[in-house]
């Protein structure tokens, strides 16, 4: 693997066992962080979480990594594990740059 | 005239699904996505088992064989799977609790080899339940129709009152004894399976088209759905669960309940222990790509496609690869597939692979006839987080 996609998985492989940490220990899914799909659903079917979660899962991210989520992307932020490490890796990034 | 007759008088083509001849396509797979995605798909679906599991055994005897937990509350619904003891998946399920019965709605194996498989584990595994639980197969007496759709709710409420507005996701009811209504689907649409006699599957049937003609509503086949559901990222038992992959490969681990014993728990178990090495991604190009082409990083092969399509909904490629564990990131652009010789730009993205736009519905607010006013984000997400 070629050094630069080595750093750029690694910076996302971080960003989601952080992600996982959040789903496991503040909004207790009762799976371990292996078992948390990265595409899986987390409202509805999929890991379940309800309107409640939703708005924990918000705070606790944002407090996680530092960001604030604009409302017109959660919607789609917020449908995957993998979606919502897009979404925090895009805001990072945003913010280095500014 | 029966519901078969009726749907072979609209034109329709059969095929296969999980081995029972199903219709797979009306006019053409443009046409029916389109009301799949925008308006309201109709479909009858004569390949999803259905059957009821009750007696005072039912519960004991299904916990012994289902992988998902067994605490549905009544009217409610699990999506899970059934396992073969080598821990792969034979079966995409629906388990519904309904009043200490058990409602199991199957895609993958015709009803009379689902019964066996059922009669066969309950016997082995729970011999003491097994001998009080009954199975009816409810496709002898019952047809299952489907509504798909951003409006689906609209038709359905228009026909059976407002109060199915508020209708939660995998939650279900009787309208009748006879009658289920199942809010579910897997086309990441506002989804309605409709459970009725035979006798009222044809009558229902034309009524549907009847009252959903202002709605433009269309009948569709199997291969919409089928389509659908790869869009929006739902397993297929005719495509990937077909590969003799594991959920742990397939990323439908949060179907299986962490802490008990089931059919297939032990081979997955070995099968953590020895350590994963490959999962699923979902992969988009601009090129054309198919089942079986090699996926690379530069030189190094890292995986191969396992079901590709041209999107309907995106007009770009959507596929599911299966990539070794390092690799299998969502948000990489630098990856190629080898197709018919050639080298196919690829990136690795977050799934699903379109914003549906039930997701920007709301039943209390919108309707099919003003639907112009609402402010559907793009059908294709922007990508983040490259």
């Amino acid at each position: 693997m070629n050094p630069a996609l080595h750093a750029r998985i690694a910076r996302r492989k971080e960003v989601i066992a952080r992600v996982k940490k959040i789903l496991v220990e503040s909004l207790y899914v009762p799976l371990p962080p292996d078992a948390i799909d990265l595409d899986v659903a987390l409202f509805g079917s999929g890991l379940g979480l309800d309107s409640v979660d939703a708005l924990e899962l918000v705070v606790a991210t944002e407090s996680t990594f530092g960001v604030t989520f604009p409302e017109d992307v959660l919607r789609h932020g917020l449908r995957t594990v993998n979606s919502l490490v897009d979404l925090v890796v895009a805001l990072q990034d945003e913010k280095a740059a500014a | 005239m029966t519901l078969a007759s009726r749907l072979h008088a609209l034109g329709a083509v059969w095929g296969l699904s999980g081995g029972v001849a199903t219709p797979r396509r009306f006019t053409s797979i443009e046409a029916e996505m389109a009301a799949i995605r925008g308006s309201i798909g109709l479909s009858a679906l004569p390949h999803v088992a259905c059957l009821r599991v009750e007696g005072d055994g039912a519960y004991d005897a299904l916990d012994r064989v289902c992988p998902a937990p067994m605490h549905v509350r009544n009217g409610t619904m699990r999506h899970t799977l059934l396992l073969d003891e080598d821990g792969i998946p034979l079966v995409d399920l629906y388990l519904c609790n309904d009043d200490d019965a058990y409602l199991l709605l199957a895609e993958g194996l015709p009803s009379v080899t689902l019964i066996a498989y059922l009669e066969e584990r309950f016997a082995a595994l729970a011999p003491d339940a097994a001998a009080s639980v009954s199975i009816r197969d409810l496709g002898e007496t019952h047809a299952l129709l489907s509504l798909d759709g951003p409006f689906a709710w609209e038709l359905l409420a228009a026909l059976e009152g407002p109060e199915l507005v508020g209708f939660p996701y995998l939650s279900f009811y009787h309208p009748s004894p006879e009658r289920t209504y199942l809010r579910a689907g897997k086309t990441g649409e506002f989804g309605y399976h409709l459970l009725v006699p035979h006798a009222e599957a044809g009558p229902l049937w034309d009524r549907l088209l009847d009252a959903g003609r202002p709605f433009e509503i269309a009948p569709v086949g199997f291969d919409a759905i089928d389509h659908a559901m790869l869009e929006s990222w739902f397993f297929s038992n005719d495509h990937e669960g077909a590969l003799g992959l594991s959920p742990i490969e397939l990323g439908l681990q949060w179907r299986l309940a962490a802490d008990k014993d089931f059919v297939g728990s032990e081979a997955l178990r070995a099968r953590r222990a020895a350590g994963v090495t490959e999962r699923i991604a979902a992969i988009t190009s601009d090129g054309p790509i198919a089942a079986g082409d090699p996926l690379l990083s530069g030189d190094e092969p890292i995986g191969t496609v396992l079901r590709a399509a041209r999107s309907v909904t995106r007009g770009d490629h959507v596929a599911i690869g299966l990539l070794d564990v390092d690799h299998a990131h969502s948000g990489i652009d630098s990856y190629t597939a080898l197709h018919a010789g050639a080298v196919v730009p690829v990136r690795t993205v977050s799934a699903p692979f379109v914003n549906n736009r039930s997701l920007a519905v709301n039943p209390q607010r919108h309707a099919f006839a003003r639907r112009a006013e609402i402010a559907f984000p793009p059908l294709r997400p922007a990508p983040r987080g490259r």
